[in-house]
């Protein structure tokens, strides 16, 4: 399944690059450029377009072996859980701090990941994400002047 | 110039000169180490705070920021496998490695000393043969960078190990990566979809970011991993047969990080990566790189500590900035109303070699300063992963945010974070991607820039010696990869 998705893909990659290279083939260009930036595309697209079908071949044909390898990626230590919730913490931030601010987005986010990290005492990973709160305030906004979002 | 030599060193050995040399050094190691602050922004920064500053106080500071910058840069790499520029995305490959093996302070020590080695060779390449260099380097033009850059694809071979097909893949995808955005030569949109956020194209930082830090963190936190090192730490500096092998790698990355980095436009990433294939082709146990050998470390930082230096000797000698950083050291020497070229040694000759006599002391400085933090740094993989790692994505957020102030670059960290996490359960190669991302751009822009030269022909690549040398270079490192291969599947 997880090959089926991967050779998918790279497929629709590589076909969204031909078909905007044969776009661009079509729009005048200021300067005569032998290649321009439609060939130039349509040619690199191309060729990964064929190199996944080639991928795709010698993989089929090695289907037995693929079989024992994806049998043994099941069988690595796998909590989705943990992987999960950090995703959907990460999500949630990115989605969070051009909304509620950086400090308030961030504090949560370091108390949340704290907490799924393996920190189960909610008030340990509350002061915690607080102090790296202030911390990361400190030294990227005030003293290195970087601007947080 | 021996004479101006040693009168530099008068006047830089004076402790206002001093003072400002270690302020620079101090502030670059900083910004080196904190990822989203570059040396380029910091210097924009200051610029306008040190217009009071003397002339010579000011470049010699300014110049400090810069290669104190290189030397912090490897610092998140090795630690944390977060890179704070491109060039230090291959340093990750094995330095994270080592501190994966408690061995962190040796590989943050290799870097301290083979950033003084390459910095110490600018700085008496700059002083004894940077005019006649700076000449040679003019003679490149796009076919000559072409060849270049096809020469550094051929070492995506040697990145993808045993995965070779998916290695080529990986680098197209990346070569397409680089196409997103507006076309560099016509200005036209492509691969932009109606979404104005990709007009900008892909920056590589947060992409880095993304497939080293993120996917880092993601797969330890899956793994359940306890912290980066479990155990008694081992030493923190290289020693006998170790240190002698980081030096000499050192030695290798310095000639030719001097070399390529004379070059106008030349990107240090491209050196680093380069140098790192040479460095594994020509090693007896290549199968052992990327699993935490000390050349992996020594070499790259070397070379991006040399292509650093080397770029002041077409500055200062012709007047030309070989990359950004060092258009804002131009407008500096243009704001005291210095013009740099072949001049300025002859009419400020004083300011010249106190200059040059600085970096020679900043050098030293940066060793002296870097060498007691390697036992401080080298404890951080002993910090439960439970904590650091909420530190990393905090770190990787604002790195990835704060190069153009928007989010889009943080989405794009975090969907490169889940691409690499991906990437490595299905074992492809990570390090093609990133190369085909980095000589994408590079590679388009002399390619058509040639080709329009000859009207279409190939031929071109062929007139040229320096061209048709890479074009060579190129066939044979694809040959010779085939040796590569065949030690690594034995290995």
């Amino acid at each position: 399944m997880a090959f089926r998705i991967e050779v998918l893909s790279l497929l629709i990659l590589a076909s969204l690059g031909i078909y905007d290279g044969i776009r661009m083939t079509k729009v005048p260009l200021p300067n005569p450029d032998p290649v321009g930036p439609g060939w130039y595309l349509f040619i690199v697209s191309g060729m990964l377009f064929l190199c996944v079908i080639l991928y795709l071949f010698i993989e089929k044909s090695r289907r037995r072996l693929l079989v024992i390898a994806e049998k043994k990626i099941r069988t690595f230590s796998f909590s989705i859980n943990t992987l999960g919730w950090m995703l959907i913490v990460l999500v949630g931030y990115t989605l969070a701090t051009p909304r509620i601010g950086y400090i308030p987005a961030t504090a949560f986010f370091f108390v949340l990941t704290l907490h799924i990290l393996g920190i189960r005492s909610w008030p340990r990973s509350i002061l915690l994400g607080l102090v790296f709160t202030v911390v990361f305030k400190l030294l990227f906004s005030d003293l290195a002047g970087v601007s947080l979002p | 110039m021996g004479i101006g030599l040693l009168e530099g060193f008068v006047h830089a050995l004076s402790p206002i000169s001093l003072f400002y040399c270690f302020l620079g050094a101090l502030l670059g190691t900083i910004v080196g180490v904190l990822p989203g602050l570059g040396p380029a922004a910091t210097m924009a920064i200051l610029l306008p705070m040190i217009s009071h500053v003397p002339p010579t106080g000011s470049i010699i500071m300014l110049a400090g920021i810069y290669y104190g910058a290189m030397y912090g840069g490897s610092t998140t790499s090795i630690l944390m496998n977060v890179p704070g520029e491109a060039a230090s995305a291959v340093t990750c490959l094995d330095g994270f490695e080592m501190t994966k093996q408690g061995r962190a302070g040796e590989a943050l020590a290799i870097s301290a000393i083979g950033s003084f080695i390459a910095g110490t060779g600018g700085v008496v390449l700059l002083s004894f043969a940077g005019p006649i260099l700076a000449d040679f380097a003019l003679t490149f033009g796009p076919p000559e960078y072409f060849g270049l850059v096809l020469f550094g694809l051929t070492t995506l071979l040697s990145f993808s190990g045993r995965q070779i097909l998916k290695g080529v893949i990986a680098g197209l995808v990346g070569i397409m990566l680089a196409c997103v955005g507006l076309d560099p030569v016509s200005g036209k949109a492509r691969l932009v979809f109606g979404i104005s956020e990709f007009l900008s194209g892909v920056n590589i930082i947060p992409i880095l970011m993304g497939l080293f830090g993120l996917a880092e963190v993601l797969a330890s936190a899956e793994e359940g991993i306890a912290s980066i090192y479990k155990g008694k730490l081992g030493r923190f500096l290289p020693r006998g047969e170790e240190m002698r092998k980081g030096i000499m790698a050192s030695l290798r990355g310095t000639i030719a990080g001097l070399i390529l980095g004379l070059l106008p436009g030349m990107i240090s990433s491209l050196v680093t990566f380069i140098v790192y294939d040479i460095e594994k082709r020509i090693s007896k146990y290549p199968e052992r790189f990327g699993k935490g050998v000390i050349e992996g470390v020594a070499s790259p930082e070397a070379a991006n500590n040399a292509t650093a230096q080397a770029g002041f000797i077409p500055l200062i000698a012709m007047g030309i900035p070989t990359a950004p950083i060092f258009g804002i050291l131009l407008a500096a020497l243009m704001m005291y109303g210095l013009t740099p070229g072949p001049l300025l040694f002859t009419q400020h000759g004083e300011f010249v070699w106190t200059v040059i006599a600085s970096m020679y002391l900043g050098n030293m400085m940066l060793l002296i300063l870097n060498l007691p933090l390697v036992a401080l740094w080298a404890r951080l993989c002993l910090i439960p992963y439970r904590i650091l790692a909420p530190l990393i994505l905090g770190i990787c957020f604002v790195g990835a945010y704060s190069l153009r102030n928007n989010m889009f670059d943080v989405w794009t960290s975090l969907c490169f974070g889940v691409l690499g996490l991906l990437m490595r359960k299905r074992n492809w190669p990570i390090p093609p991607l990133i190369l085909g991302v980095i000589l994408g751009d590079m590679f388009e822009q002399n390619l058509r820039a040639s080709l329009q030269l000859s009207a279409g022909s190939l031929i071109i690549f062929f007139q040229r010696p320096i061209a048709l040398t890479f074009v060579v270079l190129s066939v044979v490192s694809v040959l010779v990869s085939r040796k590569l291969w065949a030690k690594e599947a034995k290995g």
